[in-house]
């Protein structure tokens, strides 16, 4: 690992880390950047692929608004991607990324992961009505929030509210500003080529820093098993999670925001899930009643069984639901389990695969238990 | 040898496990097999166990499939009632005369409804249940009994014995099957070879007639025993003694009980009894919650694959008590009928102690007709009057072309008569293979009726399995509801569906309904669905529109006291499956060729024996085997008990594999890689000329296994300290000079928690080189300090004279292990003699450490590179520990020899050849055929994820590299589904279970 200080002129942290991104391409390290990009109103920001280094204006990778998780669209972006491009990811789509590299649907081959901090996120009608009235300014961001916590009166995203990874650490370039006192960290991968890119300077990672990190990841942690504690006592059983359900009208907004669902088309869209009258009012009346849209119980849990042990916590299946069921709460909560069973945390590493790839049939013997 | 002279068929004598097993290789290798068997149906033995050890599978639902494939192979002619009198001629022509009894019964006429056995008024003591329960003079031997029919106990009939008497059958059976008249029958059959397969018998339970047997009600011997365990036997697997049908609150089991006696019963071991008794044991308390169960025991002898852990897991999990001692009386108190078991304790005191049951570990022994089946083909017997055998040719009787398998050779457990019955298979198709399929049949089938284009017409067939199902469903009715269920065109109840005329009546509806698809609710699947699926084939169905509903199982066996309830379930259950057969769609099974060459990896003696079985049959094999020699670890045995030298088996086996023009031998070489799969294999092998690509259809794992090494003792660190193997080098060469005072400490590393597995040999190999000692050294004094002393079968013998000798065996136990003491040249060994109640010290010239074994270095790599399983203790895993112990679970692939586990010789060899046979069963094939039920993907749904790949334990599924979509390699696919499950995105199912008709059927079960 070989770590580096960006020095801002004038504290001017965003221009600074606009100039990095634009140097990574002129010194030929990479032919292009992915990075949020401020829209005009700069009241969010999207994803930006950035070819021409003169466009990094409007980069800001800080912002706290967060409206999808782009592991998906990297993953798109990856496979036969003939150049190296760098991709600039927060830990939560970094995870994200590294899970859908295991399912095979993301290649790392040309990608340079920049892996920025991250405080928390706003969703995205919060931040807009903040940037609206004055309350946040992204580019004073990384000193406001430099220790961590939120500046502003308006509560970041839940699922940020109980994530444990401030620091995107397995990335191949961290770009660190939390514990950094309004500078910049620049930490490299020993396999990362660094030289002639402008502006660097050799420092060691500040002591502050590493103090920080532990201490947020600590209390983020406490305070997701807190929420997880509290969901599972709340819904014990099935008929009070059909409950926590009983809105769900199966727009499918959850898959579609979810960065591991990789499927063309759910099962739960397809025919099988697609009845017609007769069979409706077979249900209708073997039950007395039925709510339509039928299958919404189903649906979450067949989704949380198809992923339920690559969930990252991004909380975006949360923040598309326009019913405000607590999705990501319930994933979180529900796959807690099986990833504590197989000591599996999904990004973590590459090289720990997904526990249903490798499952033996001498193993959980207690569920074998059965008396013939 | 000419083709002319050559016949391409064989005779297998007996036909239980091991007949069964040499008869599926040989039909399945393209040769016509005669199964000849006494009784009146196959299944031998295994028919009559409960459960089976170490994995406590019940014995019969595994056999079963074998059962139900040989009754149903084209190619076995199976004569049931029936022995071998005379044979004539040489190898590859003999001339056999079987002496068939009449059965009284019409094989083709009787449908097994029982209808016959309900009428006969003569009860005798059934023999397949050990005596315990009744059975009548005309009768089936077992609820599954193939052939599925009834026999006439000539001795016992009324009607034999007087013409004009009862005949109470023949006026109750409704099929015209009986006829008291049919005369015995002389069969003359040409054969190539004869494998011999008669098992065993039991040892009588009175042997030791101070045990009770016979005399106290509640004292069984373990056959009578396993009986009462099964839910077939006597009280449908109530476990209540017999005295007073009380459920036993403690039951004790002795050991030996004829084996390991040479005053009053045999003095080989059994082999089998610490093992079956450990099983009683468990299986007894699983139906008994609370149960006690004491085992008294000379050793456990728990020395198999897995059997250690087994025994273990009695002991710590199930609290079964062992407890070593010798039982002086059994008595009983008459007022209970308990019973007093008196022992002698280790340090010579006695116990008295009282138990409610008794079991008796009886032995095996030979089967009574042996000297009549040796006379009839002219081959010797042993001392003991098992078949006589030479050690390095194991199944090979004393008369060429005549070969043998199983219990008949030697007393053995399931899996060992397995491999026995396969290798004898081997050598008999070794012989034959010149006119390999020349007698085979293949059947013809008329062609295919298009019905895609018809809407369903459904054909529903009840059946009433004699009374089975129409006792307690009312199949009536069932027929009565099917006809009103939308689709179904005919409907109609059979007593016995699988009966032959049923059979063609299903056939004649389909014609005259124009039937495109059928329904039979009768029993299960498992056993039958070939069968019906078969019959819709000869209709000129696609055999795959068919759903069989288990009304049996699933309803009336287990709602017998419930028939409204029943008959309610068999509705559904046939509402269910008219649901799903009429969204079936015709399956065509796909053929793929195959590449005739084997892969044979090591070239010890397994590896050289597979090899030159396969070479002799003529298929090509590439053997490979990283050193720069061929003979393993046999170049480290110096000699066997028997008294045999390796060296000359080694040398003899090089010899034949450099010669032989059908093998292509690399030495100094490894696998580097492997891709493709069954019957298409391409791999680089590493050798000393850089990579060389090889093709090949199947692959044979002969790897071996390492000896062990150890660190305790000063081993390594003192010179007097060697390791068994070392001793033997010495024995074998320079000798051990004046060492006078040898301590040999067996189980070092072995049994314990790291290593918890018996490495079988080391116990053979410390009484083989004791008795080398003493051969070269009378005054020398060996102590052997053992914890069990497990020289398991006819080594008894040698562990005998041993003792006879003056070899000391001293026990001790794991937690109070043996020390030793350096002081200059000298050792000092001190252990504890439990019977001397006392420390032993002794001064040691020469302290011998048996290490055991480990697996091969490069075998966790080697299961990865062929994608084949472990077990915990790092051996290769086979397919099913019982029935298919060669067979990895994916086809194309088998083991042999120490990668298997621990073995001998003698063993390594049969399995070798055993895996030989298995191979050829791939290799004689024509072509490859898939199985019906396979996996299939939708391409357009597939992301190409990769989890199906991980998730098929057979090899089956690939990744397209080119298009990302998982494809399915049909000919491996099993059908079980692992990758359907796995599969988010829906994109794969399973043909026959696709996701709508299993939905259809479930909304049918709830409308």
């Amino acid at each position: 690992m070989k770590t580096y200080t960006l020095k801002p002129s004038g504290g001017d942290t965003l221009g600074t880390v606009q100039e990095f991104f634009k140097s990574l391409i002129t010194s030929g390290k990479v032919s292009a950047v992915l990075v949020p990009r401020e829209v005009a109103a700069k009241t969010n920001v999207v994803p930006a692929l950035i070819k021409n280094p003169e466009m990094f204006g409007a980069a800001n990778p800080f912002a706290p608004v967060s409206g999808l998780n782009t592991a998906r669209l990297v993953a798109n972006l990856s496979r036969n991607l003939p150049e190296k491009v760098a991709v600039v990811l927060r830990s939560c789509e970094l995870r994200a990324l590294y899970e859908l590299v295991k399912l095979q649907q993301a290649k790392l081959d040309n990608l340079v992961i920049i892996g920025v901090d991250c405080a928390g996120t706003f969703a995205a009608k919060d931040y807009a009505e903040m940037v609206k009235q004055n309350k946040v300014d992204a580019r004073k961001w990384v000193s406001q929030a430099a220790d961590g916590k939120n500046p502003a009166v308006v509560e970041l995203r839940r699922a940020c509210t109980v994530c444990a990874y401030p620091e995107a650490g397995n990335a191949d370039i961290v770009l660190g500003w939390l514990g950094m006192g309004g500078n910049l960290l620049i930490a490299a991968k020993d396999s990362v080529d660094l030289s002639g890119v402008a502006g660097l300077e050799s420092a060691n990672t500040p002591d502050t820093r590493v103090k920080l990190l532990e201490k947020l990841a600590e209390e983020k942690k406490q305070a997701k098993a807190k929420a997880v504690s509290e969901f599972k006592s709340a819904v014990s059983d099935m008929e009070k999670l059909a409950e926590v359900l009983a809105t769900c009208i199966k727009c499918q907004n959850c898959r579609q925001a979810c960065p591991i669902c990789f499927c063309r088309e759910c099962v739960s869209a397809g025919p099988i899930f697609d009845h017609n009258g007769d069979k409706y009012m077979e249900y209708a009346r073997r039950k007395g009643a039925i709510e339509l849209p039928t299958d919404t119980v189903l649906f979450h849990l067949t989704r949380l069984n198809h992923m339920g042990l690559s969930c990252v916590g991004c909380g975006q299946c949360e923040n598309a639901c326009p019913m405000d069921i607590p999705v990501g709460l319930m994933f979180q909560a529900l796959s807690q389990a099986n990833q504590d069973r197989f000591e599996y945390e999904p990004g973590r590493s590459l090289e720990e695969p997904i526990p249903i790839t490798v499952y033996k049939e001498h193993e959980l013997e207690e569920l074998n238990t059965g008396k013939h | 040898m000419t083709d002319k002279k050559q016949i391409g068929a064989v005779l297998v004598v007996g036909g239980g496990i091991s007949g069964m097993q040499s008869a599926l290789d040989l039909a399945e290798s393209g040769y016509r097999v005669y199964l000849v068997e006494k009784k009146p149906a196959i299944g031998g033995t295994m028919a009559r166990l409960d459960k089976t050890f170490p994995t406590n599978d019940c014995a019969m639902c595994t056999m079963s499939p074998k059962l139900v494939d040989v009754g149903r192979h084209l190619n076995i002619e199976i004569i049931t009632g029936a022995e071998l009198v005379s044979l004539e001629g040489e190898p590859g022509n003999f001339k056999a005369k079987v002496l068939q009894q009449a059965r009284c019964v019409s094989l083709e006429k009787c449908i097994g409804c029982g209808a016959c056995a309900e009428a006969c008024p003569v009860k005798v003591d059934d023999d397949f249940d050990g005596g315990l329960g009744k059975r009548k003079a005309i009768y089936k031997l077992y609820a599954q009994a193939t052939p599925n029919a009834y026999a006439v106990d000539k001795s016992k009939c009324l009607k034999i014995k007087n013409p004009k008497a009862c005949g109470k059958c023949l006026k109750a059976c409704p099929a015209g099957a009986i006829d008291h008249s049919m005369p015995d029958t002389m069969l003359e059959l040409e054969v190539g070879a004869v494998v011999l397969s008669p098992g065993f018998e039991p040892m009588d339970g009175d042997l030791r007639e101070e045990f009770g047997w016979g005399r106290y009600p509640n004292v069984l011997t373990s056959l009578q025993f396993e009986r009462l365990l099964s839910a077939s036997g006597p009280t449908m697997g109530h476990l209540v003694r017999p005295s007073d049908h009380v459920e036993p609150k403690k039951i004790a089991f002795i050991q030996c009980v004829g084996s390991r006696d040479s005053a009053k019963g045999n003095h080989y071991c059994s082999a089998v009894c610490c093992m079956y008794a450990t099983k009683h044991a468990i299986i007894a308390q699983e139906h008994e919650p609370g149960l006690q169960t004491k085992i008294f025991y000379m050793d456990v002898r728990a020395y198999g694959k897995d059997f250690e852990k087994y025994y273990d897991r009695a002991r710590i999990q199930h609290g079964v008590q062992y407890e070593k001692a010798m039982i002086s009386s059994v008595k009983e108190d008459p007022t209970t009928n308990n019973l007093i078991i008196k022992y002698r304790n280790a340090d010579g005191s006695f116990t008295e102690e009282e138990f409610d049951m008794v079991i008796l570990s009886v032995g095996l022994k030979p089967s009574s007709g042996n000297a009549d089946l040796a006379k009839a083909c002219g081959i010797e017997l042993d001392e003991y009057g098992f078949c006589k055998t030479s050690e390095f040719i194991p199944g090979q009787t004393t008369r060429a072309g005549v070969f043998a398998g199983g219990a008949f050779c030697a007393p053995k457990d399931i899996p060992e008569t397995v491999v026995d019955a396969s290798a004898a298979a081997a050598n008999a198709s070794r012989l034959l293979s010149a006119v390999r399929g020349t007698l085979s049949k293949v059947k013809e089938y008329p062609p295919e009726r298009d019905i895609t284009q018809e809407e369903p017409r459904v054909g529903v067939f009840v059946c009433n399995c004699g009374i089975n199902i129409g006792s307690v469903v009312r199949v009536p009715e069932v027929a009565e509801f099917a006809r009103t269920i939308p689709g179904v065109v005919h409907s109609e109840e059979f007593l016995f569906s699988c009966s032959q005329d049923s059979i063609e009546k299903i056939k004649e509806r389909i014609n005259e309904h124009k039937l495109n698809r059928v329904v039979v609710a009768s029993c299960t699947p498992r056993t039958h669905a070939p069968l019906f699926m078969s019959s819709l084939k000869e209709a000129g169905l696609n055999p795959y529109l068919f759903e069989q509903a288990n009304i049996r199982e699933h309803s009336s066996w287990v709602h017998r006291d419930h028939p409204d309830a029943a008959t309610e379930k068999a509705k559904d259950l046939v509402k269910m499956a008219v649901a799903k057969v009429k969204l079936l769609k015709p399956v065509h099974t796909s053929f793929m060729d195959i590449n005739r060459r084997a892969l044979v990896i090591g070239g010890g003696i397994a590896g050289m024996t597979a090899a030159l079985n396969l070479a002799g049959q003529g298929f090509k094999v590439i053997l490979v085997e990283q050193t720069d020699k061929l003979g393993g670890n046999a170049l480290e045995v110096k000699y066997t008990m028997k008294g045999n030298d390796p060296a000359q088996l080694v040398n003899q086996l090089i010899q034949e594999v450099q010669n032989h023009p059908n093998i292509d031998l690399n030495l100094n070489s490894t696998v580097k890689e492997v891709s493709g799969y069954l019957g298409n294999y391409k791999t680089t092998l590493n050798t000393p000329n850089g990579d060389q690509p090889v093709e090949h259809g199947v692959v044979v794992i002969a790897t071996g296994a390492e000896a062990a090494t150890t660190t305790e003792y000063f081993y390594g660190q003192h010179k007097g300290v060697l390791t068994q193997r070392e001793l033997e080098h010495r024995l074998a060469g320079p000798g051990i000079g004046n060492a006078k005072n040898i301590v040999m400490i067996q189980c070092v590393g072995s049994r314990n928690s790291e290593r918890p597995y018996c490495s079988r040999i080391c116990c053979y190999s410390a009484v083989k080189n004791a008795l080398k000692i003493k051969e070269q050294n009378p005054e020398a004094n060996i102590f052997i300090l053992y914890r069990d002393v497990r020289t398991y079968g006819f080594y008894e013998k040698y562990y005998a004279e041993a003792r006879k000798k003056g070899v000391v065996f001293v026990r001790y136990t794991l937690e109070e292990q043996p020390k030793v003491e350096a002081n200059g040249e000298k050792l000092k060994v001190t252990i504890t003699d439990h019977i001397l109640k006392k420390e032993l010290q002794l001064d040691t010239d020469l302290l011998v450490l048996s290490t055991g074994i480990i697996p091969a270095k490069g075998t966790e790599a080697l299961s990865q590179t062929f994608k084949v399983s472990l077990n915990a203790d790092g051996y290769f895993l086979e397919a099913h520990m019982k029935l298919r112990p060669v067979d990895f679970a994916a086809d194309g692939l088998y083991l042999c020899g120490l990668a298997h586990s621990p073995k001998l010789i003698e063993e390594s060899i049969a399995q070798a050849n055993a895996a030989a046979i298995r191979a050829v069963t791939l290799l004689s094939k024509d072509k490859l055929e898939s199985l019906g039920h396979v996996a299939m993907v939708n391409p357009k749904w597939c992301k190409g994820c990769g989890l199906c790949v991980e998730a098929c334990p057979y090899g089956a599924r690939v990744l397209n590299e080119l298009t990302r979509v998982a494809e399915v390699l049909d000919v491996l696919c099993q059908g079980c589904g692992a990758c359907v499950a796995t599969c988010p995105s829906g994109a794969c199912q399973q043909k026959g279970f696709e996701k709508g008709q299993i939905i259809a059927m479930l909304d049918a079960s709830n409308s």
